[in-house]
Formats: C-alpha cells, sequence, structure tokens
C-alpha cells in the first residue's frame, strides 16, 4: 500500500509536465497518425494508400536519401570531430577554445547565410578569387557546404558535451594507466571511450535531431527548390503544404518518427547512465 | 512531518491541476454570454437611400440647410443651366424650386455658385469657351449675379483687381465661392496661368454691393463655409484652418488628411464629420478619436468605380453624401440611422484573393449591392503585413483552410488550385451555371472526372498585336522570331518589357514544353529560351532612338490577371508589334481603330480568372450564390457596357454577355471615346477564336518563377543555354514529382 502510495505520488509529479506534452505533442502526434490513413479532407479513410504514395513518390525518396546521406556523413564527423576537439580542451589544457567555441551557435542563421551568400554565390568571393563563375550553392557542391556550415556551427556546442563528459572520467584511472605503462591510444579506447558512454548516446541523440534543424540553412540558401543534393525531408514537407497535400505529409511523418525511433532506441538502450557499469 | 508536507504540496498542486482543466465550460458558457450580448447589442445601422432626382447632377455648386429647416442644392446638368432644388424632410424627397435664368447671358454658363441658408444664391458665369477641345469652360472676365429668395436676380459688379490679357484664357473671376447668411461673399480669385488657371487670394465681399471686405493670400486651399463659419484647406500640408470672417486671419489650424469636400463641421456641437472608401465617421475638432458610424463595406460608397464627393450632416443621424461615378455624374445619396436593423447583417461571405484584382473588387461591390443582408469580406493574402511573400500567403491560407476558417469563396489565380482540386479542397460547382449559356470549352480543362471544381469568371487571349501583314503570320515562338528578325532598324520590334518577355512566352507556350502526360521536354524548352533571346537581342540592337528610353513599372501586389491591354502601341510609330492579352470588345475596336490586326499566339491559349468555393464553406448557399451571381449574364453584361463604372480587364464567359457586348454602342458613346466601331467580321472572327480555347495558360508562380530566375542570367549572357535549362528541368521536375 505504502509503495503504491509512492509510486502514485511520483506520477502526479509527472502530471503538469506529461498534460503539457500530451497536449503539445502526443495528442497531435496522435492526429498526424489518424491524418495519415485518411483523405486530405479527413472525411474518407484510405487505408495505406497515402503510405505507397509516399513510399512511390520520387521525391519523397530523393529527399529521404538526402537526408539520410547528410545523415551519415555529418553525424560521425561531428561526434568525432567535437571528440577530437574535446580532448584537446581536456587533456592539453586549451581552455581558450573553450570560451569561444559556442560563438557559432550565437550567429543568427538569416546572417549565416548571408555570408555564405557571399562567399559562394556566382559573383561571390570564392569565385573570385579562383577566377571561376560556378555557382556553388546551385550544384552538388551545396552538399559539400552544407556540412561544412552545419560541422563549423555546432562543433563548439558538442565539444561542451564531451567535455562533460571527460570531467566525469576519474583522474586516478589515468594515472593507474599510466603506471601499468599505457599509451595514448591505449587510454583513448580502454578508458576515456568507455567513461564516455552514457553521454555519447546523449550526443548522438542531440547530434541526429540536430541534422534536421540544418533545414533553415538550406531553406535560406537555396529556397523551396534547392540543387538535388541538398533538397531534404522538410522541403518536401513545406512544398506538401503548399500544395495541402496534408495527407502525405502526415504518412511521411510517421515514417520519419519510426525510422528515427529505430535509430535512437537502441542507443538509448545501451547508454545506461551509471559509470559502474564498465566495470561488469 | 514531511509526509504531512509533501502531501499538502500534492493537494495544492492537484487543486490548480483541476482548476485549470474545469475552467473550460465556464469559459464557453462565459464566451456565449458574450457572443449573446454582443449580438444582443449590435443593432443599428445607417441604411442607405439612393435619391433619384429628375435631373442629373454633372456639377454640384453648393448644398445648404438653413435655420427654417429647409434643404436647398444647387447645381447644373449641363453647361447653361442652373437648377436649385429643395427638401423639407431632411433630404428624403426634393423639389425642383424653378429658377429663372433669363438673366444668364446666352452662351453663359455657371462657373460657381452658393446658396445661403436663407435661399439667396448668388453665382459666377463666364462665357463658354469656343474651341471644342476645352468642353465648354468658362473663359473670360466672369459676371457676378445676386438672385434673392423670391428669384430676383441683379448683376453685382466685385471689387476685384483688373484683369490682364492672359488671365483670361481660361477665366478670370471667383471660385468656390460661399455665401453666409449674413450677405458675406467669400470666393477664389482665379486666374489663368501656364496652361491651367491658378488661385490667387481668398477674397471676402458683401454680396449686395460688392465691395470687398477683406482678402487674403492663403496659398493653394479650398474653401467652405460650415454654419457660417470659413474654413480653409491647404493641401500642401494637409491642415484645415478656421478662418475669422471678419477680418480673414487664421484662428486656428487642425492637421487634416481628407479633402474639404468630404468633411463637414458642426461648430456649435463641437463635432467633425468625415468620409472615405472605408465609412463616414465622426470626430473631435483635433480629429483624435474617432467613431465609424456608416460602415463603407455596406454602402455603395466603397465601390469600385465611385468617388465621395461632398458630405452632408443633417443632424446625428441622417447624413447625404454625393458620389462621383465614372460617368461624370453625381448620384446623391441618404444615410440614416434604424436602430432595429442589425449593425452587421448576419450573413458573412469571406472571398479571397492572393493579390490584389480590381476585377475581383467589382464582382465582390457588385455583389454586396445586390444582396444586403450579406456582409462580404474581401481578403487579399499579399496586403497582410505579416506575409513576406507569395509562400507566405498560401500557408497562411493553407493553415486557415486545414482548421476549418478558411475563406468562402477562393480567387484561385497564383494559387495551387490544380492541387486543391485533386484534394477535395474545392466545392462542385455544377449547380451554378448553365453549360449551355457559357462558353464550355472554357469550363472544361477544368473538369475532373466529370466534376467542375473551379470555373472560369472571365478570360483573355494572348495575341500579337501590330499590321495584318506581319501579325497574321505569326502560328508559334520561332514565327514570332522569324517577324521580329524582319523588323526595321528604326523600329523596336515588341512593346513588351524584358522581364515580362520571358514569363510571357513561357506561360503562352508552356504547352509545347509540358507534354500530356506531364513530363518536360528538354529540347522544346532549350528552343524556347533560345527564341525567347534571341528576340531579346533583335530588340536590343535595335537602332530605334527609344530603345533605351522606355520605364515598365510594374506593380507586383496586383494580379497579372487586372493588367490591361494598352493598344496606343499598335498606332505608334515606335513599335512593330505588341504582345499583350486581348480582353475585351473595346481592346478590338482600339486595334481596329488604329488600323491594327491580332493574331492569337499559340492556338487554343487563354488566360482564365478562375474562382472556386471551399469544400468546407459554412455558408455555401451564398457561396454558390456569389459564383450563380459572377457567371450571371446581367454581371457579365457589364464587365463592358458604355455606361460601366470601371474598366473590366476580361471577356465574360457568358454567351449573350459577350454577343451585348459586341453590339454597336450608340453614336454618342462612340464619339465620346472616340470610336470606330469594328466590322461583324472582326467579331466573328473573335467568336471563331473563342471556340477554339482549350488550354489555360501556364499561370502557376513555381512555374514562372523557376524559369524567369534561372532564365534571366542566361539572357543576359552570364549564363548558358545548357545550365539555365538544367537548373529549369532539375527544379520542374522535382516540382511535378512531388
Amino acid at each position: 500500500m505504502k509503495k503504491r502510495y509512492k509510486k502514485f505520488k511520483c506520477f502526479l509529479f509527472l502530471v503538469p509536465s506529461l498534460a503539457g506534452v500530451s497536449v503539445f505533442v502526443f495528442l497531435p502526434f496522435g492526429d498526424v497518425i489518424r491524418r495519415s490513413f485518411t483523405s486530405t479532407t479527413g472525411e474518407a479513410f484510405t487505408g495505406f494508400q497515402n503510405y505507397h504514395t509516399v513510399f512511390t513518390n520520387t521525391a519523397f525518396r530523393l529527399a529521404a536519401y538526402n537526408t539520410g546521406r547528410f545523415l551519415i556523413v555529418c553525424v560521425p564527423l561531428l561526434m568525432a570531430v567535437s571528440l577530437f576537439l574535446a580532448n584537446i580542451v581536456h587533456f592539453q589544457k586549451r581552455q581558450f577554445y573553450r570560451r569561444v567555441c559556442l560563438l557559432p551557435m550565437a550567429v543568427p542563421v538569416a546572417s549565416l547565410v548571408f555570408v555564405w551568400n557571399m562567399l559562394f554565390h556566382r559573383n561571390g568571393l570564392l569565385n573570385s578569387y579562383l577566377k571561376l563563375s560556378v555557382d556553388w550553392l546551385h550544384t552538388s557542391s551545396a552538399f559539400g557546404i552544407l556540412v561544412i556550415s552545419f560541422l563549423w556551427k555546432n562543433t563548439g556546442y558538442y565539444v561542451i558535451l564531451w567535455l562533460t563528459g571527460l570531467e566525469g572520467i576519474p583522474e586516478s584511472l589515468y594515472e593507474a594507466a599510466v603506471l601499468d605503462g599505457a599509451g595514448t591510444m591505449a587510454k583513448f579506447f580502454h578508458i576515456t571511450l568507455p567513461g564516455l558512454k552514457p553521454v555519447a548516446s546523449a550526443v548522438l541523440i542531440l547530434a541526429l535531431t540536430n541534422v534536421f534543424k540544418v533545414y533553415r540553412e538550406c531553406y535560406l540558401l537555396a529556397g523551396e527548390y534547392p540543387d538535388k543534393s541538398i533538397y531534404m525531408i522538410q522541403h518536401i514537407f513545406h512544398n506538401w503544404f503548399r500544395d495541402m497535400s496534408i495527407e502525405k505529409m502526415a504518412a511521411g511523418a510517421v515514417v520519419v518518427v519510426c525510422i528515427f525511433t529505430v535509430i535512437v532506441y537502441p542507443f538509448r538502450k545501451k547508454g545506461g547512465g551509471n559509470l559502474g557499469t564498465l566495470y561488469n | 512531518m514531511k509526509r504531512k508536507i509533501s502531501s499538502l504540496f500534492l493537494g495544492v498542486l492537484v487543486f490548480f491541476i483541476l482548476s485549470g482543466c474545469a475552467g473550460d465550460d465556464r469559459g464557453e458558457t462565459k464566451r456565449e454570454n458574450s457572443e449573446n450580448q454582443q449580438t444582443a447589442s449590435a443593432m443599428g445601422r445607417y441604411i442607405e437611400e439612393k435619391i433619384d432626382l429628375p435631373v442629373s447632377v454633372t456639377t454640384l455648386f453648393d448644398l445648404r440647410s438653413g435655420e427654417d429647416g429647409q434643404m436647398r442644392m444647387l447645381f447644373e446638368d449641363e453647361p447653361g443651366s442652373l437648377y436649385l432644388y429643395g427638401s423639407s424632410d431632411e433630404g428624403a424627397k426634393w423639389n425642383e424650386q424653378k429658377l429663372k435664368t433669363d438673366w444668364l447671358p446666352e452662351n453663359y454658363r455657371v462657373a460657381a455658385g452658393c446658396v445661403d441658408g436663407n435661399g439667396n444664391i448668388f453665382v459666377c458665369a463666364g462665357e463658354m469657351a469656343k474651341d471644342p477641345m476645352a468642353r465648354k469652360t468658362a473663359v473670360g472676365i466672369y459676371h457676378y449675379y445676386q438672385i434673392d429668395k423670391t428669384g430676383n436676380a441683379k448683376e453685382v459688379s466685385l471689387e476685384l483687381p483688373a484683369a490682364k490679357g492672359e488671365y483670361l484664357l481660361m477665366g478670370y473671376g471667383l471660385m468656390q465661392s460661399a455665401l453666409a447668411d449674413d450677405g458675406k461673399l467669400y470666393g477664389i480669385l482665379y486666374k489663368a496661368s501656364g496652361e491651367g488657371s491658378s488661385p490667387d487670394k481668398v477674397y471676402c465681399f458683401d454680396s449686395e454691393s460688392g465691395k470687398k471686405i477683406w482678402s487674403a493670400d492663403m496659398g493653394n486651399v479650398d474653401l467652405a463655409l460650415f454654419d457660417n463659419q470659413l474654413y480653409a484647406y491647404v493641401y500642401e500640408k494637409d491642415m484645415l484652418k478656421h478662418i475669422d470672417t471678419e477680418t480673414g486671419k487664421e484662428l486656428e489650424e487642425t492637421e487634416c488628411p481628407y479633402d474639404i469636400t468630404n468633411i463637414d463641421i458642426k461648430p456649435e456641437k463641437n463635432r467633425v464629420y468625415y468620409c472615405d472608401a472605408t465609412g463616414i465617421y465622426g470626430t473631435d475638432p483635433e480629429m483624435g478619436i474617432r467613431e465609424l458610424l456608416v460602415d463603407g463595406a455596406l454602402s455603395s460608397f466603397s465601390r469600385i468605380g465611385y468617388d465621395t464627393g461632398d458630405l452632408f450632416c443633417v443632424k446625428e443621424d441622417v447624413f447625404l453624401l454625393m458620389l462621383g461615378s465614372v460617368s461624370g455624374d453625381w448620384e446623391l445619396y441618404r444615410y440614416k440611422y434604424d436602430p432595429s436593423v442589425p449593425t452587421r447583417p448576419d450573413n458573412e461571405l469571406t472571398v479571397y484573393a492572393l493579390k490584389e484584382n480590381p476585377d475581383i473588387d467589382t464582382l465582390v461591390s457588385d455583389f454586396q449591392e445586390k444582396h444586403p443582408e450579406v456582409y462580404v469580406r474581401y481578403e487579399v493574402g499579399m496586403q497582410s503585413e505579416s506575409i513576406k511573400n507569395e509562400s507566405d500567403a498560401i500557408n497562411a491560407l493553407n493553415t486557415e483552410i486545414a482548421a476549418g476558417n478558411g475563406p468562402d469563396v477562393l480567387v484561385l489565380n497564383n494559387l495551387p488550385w490544380e492541387s486543391y482540386m485533386e484534394k477535395g479542397i474545392l466545392a462542385d460547382l455544377g449547380s451554378c451555371y448553365e453549360k449551355k449559356e457559357v462558353y464550355e470549352n472554357l469550363f472544361l480543362p477544368f473538369e475532373r472526372e466529370g466534376i467542375t471544381r473551379a470555373v472560369p469568371v472571365a478570360f483573355k487571349i494572348p495575341m500579337a498585336g501590330g499590321e495584318k501583314s506581319t501579325v497574321s503570320n505569326i502560328h508559334s515562338a520561332e514565327e514570332l522570331l522569324e517577324e521580329v528578325k524582319a523588323t526595321e532598324e528604326t523600329v523596336l520590334p515588341l512593346c513588351i518589357s524584358e522581364e515580362k518577355l520571358i514569363r510571357f512566352m513561357s506561360s503562352v507556350y508552356w504547352q509545347n514544353v509540358q507534354t500530356e502526360d506531364g513530363s518536360l521536354s528538354r529540347e522544346n524548352l532549350s528552343r524556347l529560351l533560345e527564341t525567347v533571346k534571341q528576340i531579346q537581342d533583335c530588340i536590343k540592337s535595335s537602332k530605334s532612338e527609344y530603345a533605351n528610353s522606355f520605364f515598365w513599372e510594374e506593380d507586383e501586389n496586383m494580379d497579372s490577371f487586372y493588367e490591361y491591354f494598352d493598344a496606343s502601341f499598335a498606332s505608334s510609330d515606335i513599335f512593330a508589334m505588341g504582345l499583350a492579352y486581348l480582353d475585351g470588345t473595346d481592346s478590338l475596336a482600339y486595334l481596329y481603330n488604329y488600323n491594327s490586326s491580332w493574331q492569337a499566339l499559340s492556338e487554343g491559349t487563354f488566360s482564365p480568372l478562375l474562382v472556386g468555393i471551399s469544400q468546407k464553406s459554412e455558408r455555401m448557399d451564398i457561396a454558390e450564390e456569389f459564383v450563380r451571381f459572377s457567371l450571371s449574364e446581367e454581371e457579365q453584361k457589364s464587365f463592358d457596357s458604355p455606361d460601366n463604372r470601371v474598366f473590366f480587364s476580361g471577356f465574360p464567359v457568358n454567351k449573350k454577355a459577350l454577343k451585348n457586348m459586341e453590339k454597336k454602342p450608340s453614336k454618342s458613346d462612340l464619339e465620346k471615346r472616340r470610336l470606330q466601331w469594328p466590322p461583324e467580321e472582326a467579331f466573328l472572327e473573335l467568336e471563331e477564336q473563342i471556340q477554339k480555347l482549350k488550354t489555360p495558360a501556364m499561370e502557376d508562380n513555381i512555374v514562372m518563377n523557376t524559369i524567369e530566375d534561372s532564365a534571366k542570367p542566361y539572357l543576359a549572357g552570364e549564363k548558358s543555354l545548357d545550365t539555365a535549362v538544367n537548373e529549369i528541368m532539375q527544379t520542374l521536375e522535382l516540382y511535378f514529382a512531388e
């Protein structure tokens, strides 16, 4: 009885947040799932027709491919680069970078886009320096520019996250390793990486969600119909909304959420939260 | 203890949550009550009544009310006439008060006139100009006549400066006169300067003797008497000055953005009334807080084609307003407050257009006039302050539609109407028209699976206009290019701006680029762009002295359907041809008058003004009535009638309405418009072309903007053809694949 009361009490503390999340996230998503099985007006039940339409839609496939490609390229790069920089900052005590690493995040997206335009436009600085006339933003090079932009803007934030994890690893472990004759790489693979496992899952999930935010730069740089290489999922959602293809949007959103869940779930399960797992 | 504290905290938390949830019902009830209260209290409206006079009012001289309760109106219907009408029932009925005009010399007309509260009249008259171009304007030195309330007239000599010779060309004398009850006459002396006449000083005279009491230099002003108080409106500063009637000195001034004719001041009641297209307002003399008294949306003066003229407040619940129509006559309207009528009609209809379109303005205002029981709200998406571009406006519209709050009637130009049709956003309009009454071929392209969800209300035909020997050979873009190349060097080949050329050509010849199965032909697109480039190069290389001197002004916020056709290019030696849309029989007549011919480009293509009804409209019956009304013979006949209030851009889709449009106007109307009417063969040819129309021109903004954005650098030589075509193909393939 006491135990049940305790659980109930805990649950009650969750109620306000749960209510908010339910009203603003779960219920609308429930409606999206419902709409994914109906026509645009929501009156006729269409079964899996919308899913079929979405999966056979070449534009959606292109957008999904590009988003997946961007994910596969950017997330490992982001994690690797930020981990590398975090190690330098932590072990070599480069505190100056720690202070300035978040500055790129503070730059407004619109200003950033303005600068990219100045650099990469047909009549921009890069072309005038290289004496070329390439419209970088409207060719397949746009993908590379977007990757660079994403890494430049977000690396600092993940450096901070990694640093948090690094500071949680006891110094005594490294000292013990040194005494046992472990080198830098051995310490990295056998102490640092395992010690960062709890943080790694959080970093990965954040990186995955942040990848989707690159749409802002994309849209401001290249509009509703950018070069094929940077035509993302959000572009097609935006354009489907303009055409009132609500049912396709709903089906597409459900598909994206499912894929995202499949990618993220294994990492949540294995992440744990206790450094003690290192020794199990 | 700890348990007690945490239990207490929990209880408080639960209490707050529950109270927040429980608030809904009471909130709804409050809302309902509030709405009921609003509905209950929202009664009373000024009812409009048009006052028909047996004589038309072409020039209104004065409108006054006297202490005896009589209202008097002084006006003319044609040059040389003078009428005085009186009303003793607050302007509801008017009777002529016979005026003898034998005192007016032959061939003279009244240039200015005024009446005081007692019925005395003062008139300034001048000889009518003999030059027919001068339209009988009063010229020379004016003569002045005082007519007392019994009708006896005597000539008065006003103490004005002597006129110099050059002043007499356009007339020299007192204008904008006003007669106070104490016999003082106020007016502005006008004298010719340059090509017109300009105001000199403001004068005050004794109307009996003509002696000058004072004069004052006030600049470019308009005068008016309100309750025997003199006011002057200064145009350059938008200021209203109260003038001392004894000395002519300024007493005070108020900022006033309204024309003095649109104002009525009641100094004793400390009220100012003014009107604009949105309504008649009452305010304080400082023009601070204003109160809407007569809603323009429910009245004639907000309708397109009307100009507000003199406003007169008979009393707080009765107004008189002169409205000027395009025909040039003034119409008298009376507004009387009726407390038993709802403030706003219960039925409301929302009509939405993405961009401003005066043709839709006309339809909306005509519908409102015929259906006073319906309040029609006309929304223009791009006019909202928060909207930056078309995409934003469409997203905002779609959000409203998805939420069930969308407009009832949609003007589908510039909207993704094909998608709306496919998705079932638009309602079936089959019951809104009779197939045999309209050109069915214009409706077929908008039919899907036997259901018509969008209908054209008007249409235009893309054409090339110019000499028959030139334009009759044009049946394709390549043939157009050949004719352009064959143009003499000293003449500009085409009357169209560079920006418009690519859009126009892409729109008209799009059916060559996109095949029936929806795929795009790279080859045809390349050929089209190449052709446009060559045409443009020919225009640029023209040795015409006018090559760089034309400035093409375009309004991005205006629906391109509204752009009207100017046939004057056909008569000039500057251009060989023009590319435009043929949009009415008048345009055809003007081409004929300029000895020009026209040739439909890309046979079968037309540009429609498209409307649809939202499937989720809660006022489906009223929305259908609006569409029915727009397609009705009666309304469609008004598109291009001689006494039309505005110029409607587009042919009617109703067959009888078009036949009516083809009828030769009256001789006087043709003289007025300086037109010769084309022969019947010209209209037979027109109808033949109309029967062949079957393909709407490409007017999807995504497609047009994509082509324009990628083609411009190519046309300017900054990009290769292949690059431009690749960009266009990539974007449009994506767009159509979505």
